[in-house]
């Protein structure tokens, strides 16, 4: 280690944290206390450091933010003192029973007439350009081979997309996010930017997100059977998912 | 006051809020800017967390994960307005500016604040978060996803942009 070196790691060193603690911060600080000048200069840093940091702590909120938070929280939150991790979020619709049961129906008979009907291919009842778009991002499922980061972190994934300025997931049904991640794609097609996130199951997944713009909403996903593979396509918010996979549509329905 | 400490384990909502609102506030004002955009950033952060936090199976993590839905609802809103997009610049700083003790003595809140917008925001936000003091450096580098080193230099060179714009004010 040189002077440099020891300056560029001591630069994040804030000796009232737990980061004193690192073995990295140790090196550079023993190093330092055989270097009057570096000694000199990180006395120096942190005198600044510490002014700093206080006059940025000093910045305080508006008066009734704490209130304002409070109250404009889902109805089932504001109004009792839930424990954060057994009752506080909303209820999803792919977490309640009902969905489920009726899911489960809509599946069954779902499959059922594919089976006895075994189509090669579903017509999807839907705005002819969401119709292209979800044809469209199969065909791209089939041969995605390129991905512009790879991480089995989904978090990182969604995260990449948005500083990307990418349409990204921004909730995600908690089977699929339990999935590996492999890597995410940022493109464009016919004027529709989208963002992909590739996940690892018992096979291959791919999450295809873009702004929903004019598309009605679809509460429920609608699924598709394309020959060999299927879709699943729903809206949250302001955004389209389409999930995509080699198989049928009840290998979809599993994950959501 | 409650410890973060008791937030992770026991806590209800309303002291979550009581506990991070301040700090994410503070962190929301450095990118936003402006007071307005940084309550409603704060606002929605808990919004989100009391939607979707029960999701998140480490409750030790609950202090970086508002921090980082704070970051991506900043980074959502960007992306919604058509702002610029942050790139890092090439050049390295190599020797940072010295801050006179003019300039440090006539630092106040408003005036931090003001100077760290005028850092690039790549290298605003881990700086922000190193002068708040709720994460450690490597709670900063899960947050923003990149790794430790990438971290150092980017508080380096935040740092470095700082003491030039509070120099220039």
């Amino acid at each position: 280690m040189n002077t440099e070196e020891a300056k560029a790691i001591l630069q994040s060193y804030r000796p009232h944290l737990d980061d004193a603690k690192d073995p990295i911060f140790k090196e550079a600080l023993l190093f330092a206390e055989n270097d009057a000048e570096l000694r000199s200069w990180l006395d120096r840093e942190q005198s600044f450091d510490q002014i700093f940091a206080q006059k940025l702590q000093g910045i305080e909120p508006p008066a009734d933010l704490e209130e304002k938070i409070l109250s404009n929280l889902p109805s089932s939150t504001a109004n009792t003192e839930t424990e954060v991790f057994t009752n506080i979020n909303k209820v999803i619709w792919w977490r309640q029973p009902l969905t489920w049961s009726v899911a489960a129906c809509f599946i069954a008979l779902f499959t059922l007439g594919v089976v006895l009907l075994r189509p090669r291919e579903i017509a999807i009842h839907a705005q002819p350009g969401m119709e292209a778009l979800v044809q469209a991002v199969n065909e791209h499922s089939r041969t995605v081979s390129k991905l512009d980061y790879q991480n089995n972190d989904v978090v990182a994934l969604q995260d990449f997309l948005m500083t990307q300025n990418s349409p990204a997931p921004q909730y995600l049904p908690t089977k699929l996010q339990n999935l590996k991640g492999i890597g995410c794609l940022s493109f464009t097609w016919q004027g529709h930017q989208l963002g992909l996130i590739c996940f690892q199951g018992d096979k291959i997944y791919h999450l295809y997100v873009t702004d929903r713009k004019a598309i009605p909403d679809l509460n429920t996903p609608q699924y598709h059977q394309f020959n060999d593979r299927s879709t699943a396509t729903w809206t949250s918010d302001d955004q389209l998912y389409i999930l995509s996979t080699e198989g049928e549509p009840k290998d979809l329905a599993s994950l959501l | 006051m409650n410890t973060p400490k008791d937030t992770e384990n026991t806590l209800d909502f309303s002291n979550l809020v009581n506990t991070y609102y301040k700090p994410l506030f503070r962190f929301a004002y450095s990118l936003a800017g402006n007071q307005h955009d940084a309550a409603d950033l704060t606002q929605q952060s808990f919004y989100i967390w009391a939607t979707k936090g029960s999701s998140l199976r480490d409750p030790s993590k609950v202090k970086s994960w508002l921090f980082t839905t704070l970051y991506r609802e900043f980074l959502r809103d960007r992306r919604r307005g058509n702002r610029m997009d942050s790139v890092e610049p090439e050049k390295m700083e190599s020797e940072m500016p010295a801050v006179t003790q003019d300039v440090v003595n006539s630092l106040d809140a408003m005036s931090a604040v003001n100077a760290l917008v005028h850092v690039d925001e790549i290298y605003r936000v881990p700086l922000t978060l190193f002068y708040l003091d709720d994460l450690s450096y490597k709670e900063i580098a899960e947050a923003l996803d990149v790794p430790i080193g990438t971290i150092m230099s980017r508080l380096s060179r935040g740092k470095s942009q700082l003491r030039k714009v509070l120099l220039e004010k």
